[in-house]
């Protein structure tokens, strides 16, 4: 799957109970993952690392960022975005919804995810 | 540089190998410059605190103690190394891997998300035959997984 050209529109993806929503213009791909090597790390919602084509890609557990447990042992299908330069993967139950009616406005009910603090652990707000 | 380098003449290719021991621990693949390896201590050898190689003492470090993972059973090697800075460890390890040599260009900087103490104990991330190997920095772990001397 491939981002859209429209940076307003919104990805919704679920995520255990939660539906939570991204910019779909920041989503590169979605894809699945068979294998994480776990790193050593102080950061508990750091997965480890995977190899996705050929590039050594971080995943952030976002079940754990937002309070919801953890994710479980691979395989998952992840979104995979990037950030100044970087991929981050993030494990994912399943896509619901791309372009939803409302373009950039957040439904009721579902978690805004900013990929943009994704990785420092504050990006998740609720929407209302 | 911490690592010990080389010149790789096969393909023809400019770059640059490093020599590097391969061990895992709870089934992820770590390497060490092999230059900072001095003795592989044979199998069933009781460890205590520390290792006394070649007149020089090697305090015991367990990983899965230093990485905080669910401690293993005692039938690991132990690696004695030096950080080529004056500090030695007596490393224990679930298994030694075969030696290999990581080219240089496949070598990828740890990603920015990783922000803790790893960026100390870790230099960079290597894929070694579809597997992903975490690359030791030795003066960084040693530091860090060593209990600090106070003087009085």
């Amino acid at each position: 799957m491939t981002a859209a050209p429209d940076r307003r529109a919104l990805m919704l993806v679920a995520l255990g109970n939660r539906r939570v929503a991204v910019n779909g213009g920041e989503v590169t791909e979605i894809a699945r993952i068979s294998a994480v090597t776990p790193v050593p790390c102080d950061d508990p919602a750091i997965l480890g690392v995977a190899l996705h084509r050929g590039r050594i890609v971080p995943l952030v557990d976002l079940r754990r960022r937002l309070g919801d447990g953890a994710t479980g042992l691979p395989p998952f299908l992840c979104l995979f975005t990037q950030r100044g330069g970087a991929d981050i993967g993030v494990p994912i139950d399943s896509v619901l919804e791309f372009g939803p009616p409302g373009g950039s406005q957040v439904p009721e009910g579902v978690t805004f995810v900013d990929f943009s603090t994704l990785a420092t652990g504050d990006g998740a707000a609720s929407a209302h | 540089m911490p690592f010990n380098r080389a010149r790789s003449g096969d393909k023809g290719g400019p770059g640059t190998t490093r020599n590097v021991a391969l061990f895992t621990v709870a089934c992820v693949d770590y390497a060490i410059d092999a230059a900072r390896v001095r003795h592989l201590v044979p199998t069933g050898r009781e460890v205590g605190r520390s290792i006394v190689f070649e007149g020089s003492s090697f305090p015991v470090i367990d990983l899965r103690s230093v990485f905080r993972l669910p401690t293993g059973l005692r039938t690991g090697r132990v690696l004695l190394v030096d950080d080529g800075a004056g500090r030695n460890a007596a490393l224990m390890v679930d298994a030694m891997g075969m030696p290999a040599r990581l080219d240089e260009r496949t070598l990828t900087a740890l990603p920015a998300v990783f922000r803790g103490q790893e960026r100390v104990r870790f230099e960079a991330l290597a894929v070694v035959d579809d597997r992903i190997v975490v690359v030791i920095a030795p003066r960084g772990l040693l530091a860090d997984a060593r209990p600090r001397q106070v003087a009085v």
